[in-house]
């Protein structure tokens, strides 16, 4: 059985590959690479920020047509690129069938198929460059009417207004979705269906539960999106009305439906990187994980609130200022969920006999700078305050403050964790450090400085300040150089990071099977683990987090262990 | 036929409804297409007599064309409606046997439904509270 | 055998695997067409016009459309409770019968189709346009986009089905029938609500 799956060819093994890990692998790979590109753009356009009119290092001049599609790709690529395939899809792939003490997927095939979508999927995106008219630049939300004029503009060439970057835009963030969706479906059915004997729903690791979490939300809130992902392409193509007021349609519509998914999608962006977290903190801090089932509560609960406030994006378009209340108060009522969630890893933190090893750094700064983006939130969520800082550097401020730790500090959290496991080496702890300390220091210079840009009122959709005195006087336009300064040296770190991969995954020392002296059962495989995980398959006798148990000799007992005596 | 026929509501995905001597190792199946069938403990379904609820839904259907000619506009549009949601529910609990699956699948699908009024509560002002003469030709 | 049966066999919640993965589909479906129905709904309360456009609408064709797909529904569970009895030439049988019901609906689909089309009601209706008559035209904009997202699921699932015909003919893959028959159900219940919003609330 064992040998089954091994002698195969390479493009059997490494490319179309239906083994859980090798499919993650490729979706973190990825993601790896679409971060380049996101990164890629948004040096252009803050190197255009802070030097307007100069010409750009590895660019050239940006004119403001550019400008805008960059602003847009680095949103969407940022999110449904980087963010969705590292964390939902790689880490779910990963880590899904090892924890439960599976095999694999439940459906492999669909896996694989779900990984090429995907990759169909960016090459769709970044053939939206190159395409006459270029990438598209109204903005990640897509609002019609911007996104809406293929139509107008090229009528009557149907191919032209088909093959242009908005279509493209639509069609590739479709396939992603659906990519996604298959992905869902699996992740659902796989930890319903193929948990070990005696893995009860009570004794799955944090992280499993939500990544399942965040699954449904993705599956629930995503419908509306595709069908009128469907509308706006005709609307684009075609000639539809179905979001344009002169044709009876409306463009609320859009903004309602994109919301009813893009609000769900930040939890869904949110629930695994907090679930690293929940596997992270009690191993570094030998403790059973504080309040384990209230926390799966809260997060099903905060599954619950997500779908319900969703409109506080949009309290400047023009909504009933009825709804404006209530979706207010849904807003403040979901940070209480998560605000529980941070009190139980504080609570496991609360000591513990802490090991600052590299994925704890990561984790504790993933706390750190995640409760200044929380915090800020609870301003915006309300719409007094919100209807001032729409659309400032306020805004873009807050949200990199929530996704930047989450996309990137979650994943690197989990990645330093995770990384001996999957390829049996260990890491540059040193390089680790260089890596953590200058991407927490510059991620700070380059967002911080932009709370305060955004409180003078600086709009955040312009390209050059220049002409605009009022928003580019001193010291606003020197914190846009200070922050652009930044965020070069915040990606020229993660050169570290790719060099310490690289040369630890060639000859870097050989990792024992359970380094960080874990509990749960991927650390109880070979390192890397064999196609098919376990031989023989475990049977779990408790839960996650038994960390210094009173009667065990050591300060871990694995899920596998029968008795501790 | 030996199904066991489980009574749904004992099986919410919650619980650990882990027999003792219920369980096989799970293997990695490596011929998936000779997969022939569910083994008879979880083969659980129940036959409803199938040509009497065809029979009900056509009546149903019949009955959905019939009451507008019958009843005022109003009353019409509910009893249409609310034959529609009889001949769902019917052809969801007994054609895709959702009366003989476990109350999990019942609360997903609750869940999706429950959803999709929550997005209609949420537009429903910003769409149909707008003056309707907001269209006009280009 | 006894590895097939594991492959099967749920220790946790007693659904098999394809069935389980075919309800949380269904579930991702409904919410799609769930969102569509919502859009109309919202559109049609807002513009009683759009009851004017669902008059040209054919009731006749609607209604034996759902008959066909009620009709269908009804065989393909029939090809189901053959497949557990390991009835080929049943499965065979019955699945044909769902399947001739799939091209019977779409081949009334495009008879309607071609009758609205002909009467200047297409998918933008420059006809309506040019007349001034916006709101008419955006109901038939969602009428084609809705029955037409329908009939590309009704063409999926024959599709599927006509797999699993070529599948079953050496008694493989038996239980993949239930599969399609659910995915089937699903096609015919989006139609139970479509049928209503569009041909008889007028």
């Amino acid at each position: 059985m064992e040998n089954l799956h091994q002698n195969k060819s390479f493009w059997s093994k490494y490319v179309f590959s239906t083994d859980h890990k090798t499919i993650g692998t490729q979706y973190m790979i990825m993601g790896m690479i679409m971060a380049g590109v996101g990164g890629y753009l948004a040096y252009v356009f803050r190197y255009n920020l802070a030097f307007p009119g100069k010409s750009i290092p590895f660019y050239g001049m940006l004119g403001p047509q550019a400008y805008n599609a960059f602003v847009t790709i680095h949103g969407m690529i940022m999110v449904f690129w980087v963010g969705m395939p590292v964390l939902l899809s790689a880490l779910g792939n990963y880590l899904i069938p090892i924890m439960i003490g599976s095999d694999d997927m439940a459906f492999p095939t669909v896996n694989m198929l779900s990984f090429w979508i995907f990759a169909v999927s960016a090459l769709v995106l970044i053939a939206s460059f190159f395409v006459p008219g270029g990438a598209f630049g109204g903005g990640w939300t897509m609002y019609p009417p911007f996104s809406a004029q293929g139509y107008v503009n090229h009528n009557p060439n149907f191919f032209t207004a088909l093959f242009s970057g908005t279509s493209l835009l639509i069609l590739a963030v479709a396939l992603e979705l659906v990519a996604m969706l298959m992905g869902g479906i699996n992740f659902l059915v796989t930890t319903i269906n193929k948990r070990a004997k005696g893995m009860t729903p009570w004794r799955i690791p944090v992280i499993i539960w939500f990544i399942n979490i965040a699954a449904v939300i993705f599956m629930f809130s995503v419908g509306p999106l595709v069908a009128g992902a469907f509308m706006l392409l005709f609307d684009n193509v075609l000639g539809t009305g179905f979001y344009d007021p002169h044709r009876g349609g409306d463009p609320m519509l859009w903004e309602h439906l994109f919301w009813f998914f893009g609000h769900p999608e930040v939890y869904v962006l949110l629930l695994p990187s907090l679930g690293v977290l929940a596997e992270i903190v009690p191993v570094f801090s030998r403790k059973p994980l504080f309040a384990y089932k209230t926390v799966i509560y809260l997060a099903l609960l905060s599954a619950f609130l997500s779908v319900l406030v969703w409109a506080h994006h949009q309290f400047v378009a023009g909504i009933d200022p009825r709804m404006a209340t209530f979706f207010s108060i849904g807003t403040i009522l979901i940070s209480i969920p998560f605000a529980g969630i941070f009190l139980s890893y504080m609570a496991t933190l609360w000591g513990g006999s802490i090991r600052m090893k590299l994925p704890m750094l990561w984790a504790i700064g993933f706390i750190g700078l995640f409760l200044v983006g929380g915090l800020t939130g609870l301003f915006l969520g309300s719409n007094t305050f919100d209807i001032y800082a729409h659309d400032t550097y306020f805004v873009v401020a807050h949200f990199h403050y929530t996704l930047f730790p989450d996309i990137f500090f979650g994943f690197f959290a989990a990645f330093y964790y995770w990384f001996p496991k999957f390829t049996g080496k260990e890491l540059n702890a040193k390089l680790g450090k260089w890596h953590f300390w200058l991407t927490f220091i510059f991620f700070n210079g380059v967002f911080f400085l932009l709370f305060f840009n955004g409180l003078a009122g600086q709009h955040r959709r312009i390209n050059d300040y220049s002409s605009f005195s009022l928003i580019s006087r001193e010291p606003y336009q020197t914190f846009e150089q200070i922050a652009t300064v930044c965020a070069i040296g915040l990606m020229l770190s993660q050169f570290i990071f790719l060099y310490n991969f690289i040369t630890s995954f060639r000859k870097g020392k050989k990792a024992v099977k359970n380094p960080w002296e874990s509990t749960t059962l991927e650390w109880q495989s070979d390192s890397p683990p064999p196609h098919g995980n376990f031989n023989p398959y475990p049977e779990v006798h408790r839960g996650a987090y038994d960390y210094s148990l009173p009667e065990a000799k050591e300060d871990f007992t694995p899920q596998n262990v029968p008795n501790v005596n | 036929m030996a199904t066991t026929i489980l009574s749904p509501g004992i099986q919410v995905g919650l619980e650990d409804s882990h027999g003792p001597g219920n369980f096989e190792p799970i293997h990695h199946s490596p011929d998936h297409d000779n997969v022939v069938f569910a083994d008879p403990a979880t083969n659980y379904h129940g036959h409803p007599h199938y040509g009497r609820i065809l029979i009900t839904l056509l009546a149903l259907l019949a009955v959905s064309l019939t009451v507008g000619y019958v009843f005022s506009p109003a009353l019409a549009i509910v009893l249409i409606f609310a034959t529609a949601a009889w001949k769902v529910a019917i052809v969801m609990r007994n054609f895709m046997h959702v009366k003989y699956e476990p109350l999990f699948i019942f609360i997903a699908i609750a869940a999706v439904l429950l959803i999709i009024y929550a997005f209609f509560f949420g537009v429903y002002p910003d769409i149909t509270a707008v003056p309707r003469d907001v269209t006009f030709p280009r | 055998m006894e590895t097939q049966q594991n492959h099967l066999t749920i220790p946790i919640i007693k659904i098999p695997q394809g069935r389980l993965g075919m309800w949380v589909l269904i579930a991702g479906e409904l919410v799609i067409f769930g969102g569509l129905i919502c859009f109309y709904l919202l559109n049609r309360i807002r513009y009683p016009h759009w009851g004017d456009m669902a008059a040209h609408t054919n009731t006749f064709i609607g209604a034996l459309n759902t008959v066909v797909l009620l009709v269908s529904s009804y065989t393909v569970v029939r090809a189901h409770q053959a497949a557990l009895k390991m009835d080929v030439a049943k499965v065979r049988l019955w699945l044909s019968c769902t399947l001739l019901g799939g091209i019977l609906f779409l081949v009334d689909k495009s008879i309607e189709y071609a009758h609205e089309i002909s009467e200047g009601f297409t998918f933008t209706s420059p006809k309506l346009v040019a007349a001034g008559d916006h709101v008419g035209s955006l109901f038939w904009s969602y009428y084609y986009i809705m029955t037409g997202l329908h009939g590309a699921h009704v063409l999926a699932g024959m599709t599927v089905m006509l797999i699993i015909l070529i599948q079953t003919r050496k008694g493989k893959n038996m239980h993949r029938v239930e599969l399609a028959g659910m995915y089937w159900h699903m096609v015919d219940l989006i139609w139970i609500f479509l049928f209503p919003l569009l041909y008889i609330a007028k």
